[in-house]
């Protein structure tokens, strides 16, 4: 196994409403049912977390988990009943109230799963990589609720976002920095040293990106990696790393761009055998 | 199958919302993205309240699901409009809203306005070059009226004037109710060199010494704030300088509020001849406010046909079937 943690991210659900907030505003917001539907399809045998489970090969090894939530959004008047009562995302109460109930069904399914190996549940993320406004009640909230299970709460944001140099005050206890470089913007390669010395300082991890589609170019990832060895910024062996496969894969990337996936391999198994050194 | 239409990634005076609401009720699968976070708090079910990283994370989605990008301020998805190429490579439809200091050149506006403006927030060289850059791929972009149209018509190949779009059924009419209190007289000086604020405030000034008036400067309230206290005026000042009328002008006419303002004479002629605004500008603001309250009666009638005017020209219900038939020749 490469990696030692993985982060479940949903896209849309099968009744065709996005659950990733960004694209909310494309279907009709998402209810109940699509909540349920992500629920219920992270524990469906062999696929998501159970296939997770099948694809360890090593006997004894612990991996973390990460789920990301789905997101309350302000624009669902009618989400469905709880305790007897209509949910309406108007109101900020509401969108507690459900996000604590995801997250409480959640847990209640962990603990009655069981794997063949130790996965560790970790905690959950944070929908959106912009924290608005009218957000940051409810982040607050939802924090106090992981910590009462124990869990952590992870927020993906970018270097220059608002409010990420105060990223704990607002209720996160692991924040991991997106550069902003994708090498087809007029975003310099040098933004990857600036987030590489930001999140240093701010104590957040970094995003190494890997993408594909009209913003990357062929050797973005190659910036991230080269930039993070240890006699530039050092960061491969020192941060807490996050690799997002942006409108990819890793199996689109070891069908379509082998090199790069070898490259990959290469990277991140350089990481772990200095970090057993 | 309906089109996707895209708006981003600015709010400007609630207008993105206002399209992107009315285009829902008419049965458009349209959304917004702004990335314009301000203390007018503009909401609407229909804009998501994002930023320019999360646009750009979302931009390959984005040029995948939707069909046709409405622009905004001369912004797009990315700074310096890098995305723009993309889009148009993708085959997308794009049209551009231009709303006012995103376009309106130094230099131009001297050769068409008598007053001088302030300086925007770009200099004349990067509007030019911003104007290239953009309908290099665009073909369409909007303005609101004749005024704005000459600093855009030598760039793009389909130059098209759509007024300031306004729910009207939203604002119930509060006429100027006219009794023994003071007369109201409320101005929001949000950019006030740009809305020629000092020349209100000297009328104001003056005028006081003989006349009873209860004057009020909004400033720095939110759009439902604000809207409060213009439905308890009597008149509202909206600008002096930039010869044509905006989002609060509209909104005030749609409360049934006479509204003053300079509308430039080629401006005026441009519009429905009954266009009920009350010229003033630096030179007549005084006397334009002391025949007012002399003789206040006329507010009445003035605020009355301030509300049919902008139900017949700004209500969505007019706006929206306009931007439809544009969208259509894209």
């Amino acid at each position: 196994m490469l990696f030692s943690s993985f982060l479940f991210t949903p896209v849309q659900s099968g009744y065709g409403r996005y659950l990733l907030a960004q694209y909310m505003g494309f279907s009709a917001p998402s209810n109940e049912w699509d909540w349920l539907a992500w629920l219920n399809e992270l524990f469906l045998p062999h696929q998501h977390l159970h296939a997770l489970d099948q694809a360890i090969e090593e006997q004894k090894r612990s991996i973390d988990i990460w789920v990301t939530l789905p997101y309350p959004d302000p624009q669902q008047t009618k989400f469905g009943r709880m305790s007897g009562s209509a949910l309406n995302f108007q109101s900020s109460g509401h969108r507690l109230k459900a996000v604590q109930w995801w997250i409480r069904a959640f847990v209640k399914k962990w603990r009655n799963h069981r794997f063949r190996h130790p996965l560790r549940l970790r905690g959950f993320r944070w929908p959106r990589e912009v924290l608005v406004q009218d957000d940051e009640p409810l982040v607050q909230q939802v924090s106090r609720e992981l910590k009462a299970h124990g869990l952590q709460f992870m927020w993906l944001s970018q270097y220059g976002a608002n409010h990420v140099q105060e990223w704990r005050r607002k209720g996160f206890d692991v924040t991991l920095i997106h550069p902003g470089y994708y090498g087809r913007t007029d975003t310099p390669v040098t933004y990857i040293d600036y987030a590489a010395a930001f999140a240093s300082v701010a104590e957040c991890g970094l995003q190494m990106v890997c993408g594909n589609g009209f913003l990357f170019d062929q050797n973005h990832p190659y910036a991230y990696w080269n930039r993070g060895l240890p006699e530039q910024q050092g960061y491969l062996n020192k941060a807490l790393l996050l690799f997002v496969f942006q409108e990819t894969d890793l199996y689109e990337l070891a069908r379509t761009r082998p090199t790069v996936y070898r490259d990959l391999v290469q990277v991140v198994r350089g990481i772990r055998e200095r970090q057993v050194m | 199958m309906k089109l996707r239409i895209i708006h981003a990634p600015s709010e400007i005076a609630g207008q993105m919302g206002m399209l992107c609401d009315g285009l829902r009720t008419a049965g458009a699968h349209a959304v917004g993205y702004n990335w314009f976070q301000s203390y007018l708090r503009y909401r609407s079910p229909a804009v998501m309240q994002t930023d320019a990283y999360e646009l750009a994370l979302s931009l390959d989605t984005f040029i995948r699901i939707g069909d046709l990008f409405h622009f905004h301020n001369g912004n797009s998805f990315l700074t310096d409009n890098a995305d723009i190429p993309f889009i148009h490579a993708a085959g997308k439809k794009m049209i551009m809203h231009h709303w006012g200091s995103d376009v309106r050149t130094s230099w131009r506006t001297k050769k068409l306005n008598r007053y001088g403006l302030p300086p925007g927030y770009m200099s004349d060289k990067d509007i030019h070059e911003r104007l290239v850059r953009l309908s290099r791929h665009i073909q369409h972009a909007v303005v609101q009226d004749a005024e704005l149209y000459p600093h855009v018509k030598d760039y793009y190949r389909h130059v098209h004037i759509v007024p300031v779009a306004c729910e009207v059924r939203r604002f119930r009419p509060v006429y100027p109710v006219l009794g023994s209190r003071p007369l109201r007289i409320v101005h929001a000086p949000t950019r006030p060199a740009f809305k020629g604020s000092r020349y209100v405030e000297a009328a104001i000034t003056s005028l006081k010494r003989q006349y009873p008036i209860d004057y009020i400067s909004v400033q720095k309230k939110s759009h439902q704030e604000a809207l409060r206290i213009y439905a308890s005026a009597d008149v509202i000042i909206d600008q002096l300088l930039c010869g044509s009328y905006g989002v609060l002008t509209v909104e005030a006419m749609a409360m049934g509020k006479p509204v003053i303002a300079y509308i430039r004479e080629d401006v005026r002629r441009s519009q429905p001849a009954e266009l009920p605004i009350i010229q003033a500008d630096p030179q007549s603001i005084h006397a334009v406010l002391r025949g007012i309250l002399q003789q206040p009666d006329r507010l009445q009638v003035i605020g009355r046909a301030s509300r049919v005017y902008v139900e017949r020209r700004h209500d969505t219900r007019v706006i929206i079937p306009q931007l439809q038939a544009i969208y259509n020749q894209i």
